[in-house]
């Protein structure tokens, strides 16, 4: 018979996930044998042996174990989880802690001067050359595109957009000239401290940097080579509206056009998450609900500066989806002379196939994307650790980079701007069944739903995530389901009715990207 | 009618009381707002009343308290800051216009219409701490025992009208604070708040204000979670949120948040914006803890059996003189303690 202590020291260490705990107190365990270093007093120090078991949080909320000096995890394991004490660190806890440090994007802005674009802003003979050259390798026409970022050093659907339409304004003989914030931030640039400079990418050739003067005389200048010429504002972060007005003008005579692939045209929180936990759907600026976010005191005067540049400009609008429309149409109230749908890719399904995991085996489940609470991982998190002993569901997650969980298998999977079936061949070849897309955003578009669809995967959806739900509801019920929330979502994987519908075979599709504001504009300038 | 609003409060709450008096300036621009300080700066701290967000200050050496130094020696720092509280409404009811009381714990987000419409034909308003019968056992110890045991009323808040009937309710209780306002629960004493548990009973006009949204905290959350409206509105158990008591937010207050918040997260984001207040309201260059009735002149800290003590022996509070000045070893003589433990 084995001694009880010994039982239970032996379930603690089947609990306990080491390689979560070497990777997260790393620099505190040295050589100790994690479980070791946990047991022997990793836990006095609030160290947590996994990453749904808070130590602290028990200790919290059971003073009797606090006061008796026992190890909450041995406390748990034998009297605790028959108690029904709490111990893990469920959603809504750590939406406490998100709430309480949220800073507003004033407080933030130092976090981002290590990406300031420090190199010597080019002479005015170099900018002109640069622009005469492009003037003769791309004569028929100057389109100048402002986004929040140099698209090509990051990942985005943002970024992928500007990809595609730069390629296909080239194609047709047009200059893109990419200007990117010189001093990029989580605001509007601020007039006063912010330089008046860009970082230049023409027609896909990095540049370097150009201040505003002269790349507005090189601008004017150039309108005898280019007659057709157009300003597109992707994204205004980081960008000082009043300063591409000045562009604006000296491109003229055509209205900018502008985009709304998130929210950043009606609040700083540019997905508007209030407190960065929940959506909000962009109440009145002087609200109440507004005075008590995080981003309420910056909205103010980022509304009205925005209010200025579309009150002067009255801009043509597009929208990645209706959903954001809609949104951006009743919250925003912003001067325009047009607003249309312009989605960034469409789907298609091919013929039904039969699929590897339809024949035997667990219900193979992913997570796709970051694995952050925004985008709906705790809910996640939650149903592999309830489901972890459960052998009809294994849990994947594909992304750019990791969260260690316990039961959740790791597949590295990101889409570049020259591989973007990339996570659409993972999840297919790894035979995935099911994604749960639980993002607590209003998405605007969503690539990540249309490629779980690609890849012939079941999505489960909340019916409130925005553009999410109309590429389900456009799929059809046997591509997958919208339900209202947590308790749904739990429910179907407790019931074990997501292995029926998952299981039925299922069309894989294909993605057409869209070129983005080429679609509408080559057709619009050539006539 | 100019409502006069005041607050009382030592330098360690005066964050908090500049947040207070910020909210009410929003939401009723036309009140006048005063500070009962019951404190004396410490050197090098830097306070300029003009600066201050209040329109007045009053010092509790202002309030005319009888032989000042010996009563204020009865009291810790909880409940000299409610027993003032007496003699300042009486004060203020003087200007002939109501008086409304807030802890300095409070943040108004959204006008205070019905307390200045009951004001209209009452003489004092009261908020209870509970509105309903609680449905668990752990609420009915936390909270209504509570109330049974610290006041059926939270006196966070008051609002009296210098009407016969108000005066007379002002002028008792300032009798009974001057007396009687101590932290001595067995005896059936809670400071300010267990006295007017008798309010309804002697006086006419005392209104009972039950709108879910004034006095919001941690004992009465449960009954009235926190809800924000798709227009940007603040609720309160479906109510329009008015203020929300904000106590012990640092420490022990959270934790209650968080076991009355029924899993909901929506208290903390007032929780994360009332601590943003205080940060840019701080008071800079205050030492933490200060408190200059806490302490002997010599600067010894003054220990709760001497108070105790002192209370004790109406005897000695004339003959004694400035028991501050007396110093610790000749108080503790005075009053048959044994010499203090090093």
């Amino acid at each position: 018979m084995v001694p009880v202590d010994v039982v239970y020291h032996d379930l603690a260490r089947q609990l306990f996930d080491e390689r979560f705990y070497r990777q997260t107190y790393a620099s505190r365990i040295g050589t100790s044998d994690p479980f070791e270093h946990f047991m022997a007093g990793g836990w006095r120090a609030g160290l947590n042996p996994n990453a749904y078991f808070d130590t602290g949080r028990y200790l919290e909320a059971n003073p009797d174990v606090a006061a008796a000096g026992a190890n909450p995890l041995l406390h748990f394991l034998i009297n605790g989880a028959t108690e029904g004490r709490s111990s893990v660190r469920r959603p809504r806890q750590t939406a406490r802690s998100r709430i309480l440090a949220a800073r507003s994007p004033s407080e933030r802005a130092k976090d981002y001067e290590s990406a300031h674009d420090r190199r010597t802003p080019l002479v005015r003979d170099a900018v002109m050359r640069v622009f005469s050259d492009a003037a003769r390798r791309f004569p028929a026409g100057l389109v100048v595109a402002a986004s929040h970022d140099r698209y090509r050093q990051s990942l985005g659907g943002v970024q992928l957009v500007i990809v595609e339409e730069e390629q296909a304004f080239n194609a047709q003989g047009f200059t893109y000239l990419h200007l990117a914030p010189a001093a990029p931030g989580p605001l509007l640039a601020d007039l006063e401290t912010s330089p008046a400079a860009f970082s230049i990418t023409l027609n896909g050739a990095d540049v370097g940097v150009i201040e505003l003067d002269i790349l507005l005389d090189a601008i004017r200048d150039a309108n005898q080579s280019w007659s057709r010429r157009r300003l597109i504002v992707h994204h205004f972060m980081s960008h000082a509206p009043e300063r591409l007005a000045r562009i604006a003008e000296a491109i003229g005579p055509e209205r900018p056009i502008v985009w709304t692939h998130d929210f950043f045209t009606l609040c700083p929180s540019f997905a508007l998450l209030r407190n960065d936990v929940a959506f909000c759907g962009g109440p009145p600026p002087d609200s109440a609900v507004c005075g008590i976010c995080a981003y309420g005191a910056d909205r103010r005067l980022h509304m009205s500066r925005l209010r200025a540049f579309f009150e002067e400009h009255s801009p043509d609008v597009l929208s990645p989806s209706q959903a954001a429309l809609d949104v951006w149409l009743a919250r925003g109230a912003m001067p325009h002379t047009s607003a249309r749908v312009l989605p960034l890719a469409r789907l298609g399904f091919d013929e039904p196939r039969p699929r590897l995991s339809e024949l035997d085996g667990p219900l193979r489940i992913a997570f796709v994307g970051a694995p952050v609470a925004h985008k709906g991982w705790d809910s996640f998190e939650w149903l592999s650790h309830r489901h972890y002993d459960d052998p009809s569901y294994t849990f994947y997650h594909f992304g750019a980079w990791s969260e260690p969980v316990r039961g959740v298998r790791y597949v590295s999977a990101s889409v570049q701007a020259n591989g973007r079936s990339a996570m659409v061949d993972a999840l297919a070849g790894a035979g995935i069944d099911v994604v749960v897309q639980w993002t607590l955003c209003h998405e605007t578009f969503s690539y990540a739903t249309i490629e779980a669809l690609a890849a012939g995967c079941f999505v489960l959806a909340r019916r409130d995530s925005g553009n999410v739900r109309r590429h389900l509801e456009a799929a059809g019920t046997d591509h997958g389901m919208l339900l209202a929330g947590d308790v749904e979502l739990q429910a179907l994987f407790a019931s074990h009715e997501i292995s029926e519908r998952a299981r039925r075979p299922r069309a894989r599709g294909t993605i057409r990207y869209s070129v983005g504001t080429a679609e509408v504009l080559l057709s619009a300038m050539a006539a | 009618m100019t409502i006069h609003c005041f607050t009382s409060a030592t330098f360690t709450y005066l964050d908090r009381a500049r947040v207070l008096a910020r909210s009410i300036r929003h939401f009723h621009p036309d009140w006048m707002i005063w500070l009962c300080l019951s404190d004396i700066e410490p050197d090098g701290f830097e306070f300029d009343p003009t600066a201050e967000p209040f329109d007045r200050i009053v010092r509790i050496t202002e309030l005319g308290i009888a032989n000042a130094s010996a009563w204020m020696f009865r009291h810790d720092i909880v409940e000299l800051c409610t027993a003032v509280k007496g003699s300042m409404l009486s004060y203020l009811l003087e200007h002939g216009e109501p008086v409304v009381y807030l802890d300095p714990d409070i943040a108004l987000f959204a006008p205070l219409d019905d307390v200045v419409r009951l004001l209209e034909s009452n003489s004092v308003v009261l908020t209870p701490h509970v509105l309903s019968p609680e449905p668990t056992l752990h609420g009915v110890l936390d909270n209504e025992l509570g109330s049974l045991r610290h006041g059926t009323y939270n006196l966070g808040f008051l609002a009296v009208r210098p009407c016969p009937e108000g005066l007379r309710f002002a002028a008792w209780w300032k009798e009974r604070l001057l007396q009687f306002c101590f932290d001595d629960v067995p005896n059936g004493l809670f400071t300010d708040q267990r006295w007017c548990d008798l309010a309804p009973a002697l006086f006419d006009g005392v209104a009972i204000l039950r709108d879910r949204g004034y006095n919001v905290a941690s004992w009465n959350l449960s009954d009235r979670p926190i809800r924000f409206t798709a227009d940007g509105a603040l609720t309160a158990g479906g109510s329009l949120l008015r203020f929300f008591h904000f106590t012990k937010v640092n420490s022990v207050g959270e934790r209650m948040l968080e076991t009355y918040s029924g899993g909901r997260s929506e208290v903390f984001e007032l929780l994360r914006w009332y601590r943003a207040a205080l940060k840019a309201d701080c008071a800079v260059g205050l030492p933490p803890g200060w408190w200059a009735y806490g302490r002997y002149a010599s600067g010894t800290p003054i220990r709760r059996e001497e108070r105790l003590a002192w209370r004790a022996r109406p005897d000695l509070w004339d003959s004694v003189g400035d028991p501050f000045l007396t110093g610790q070893a000749g108080l503790r003589a005075a009053l048959g303690l044994p010499p203090a433990p090093a």
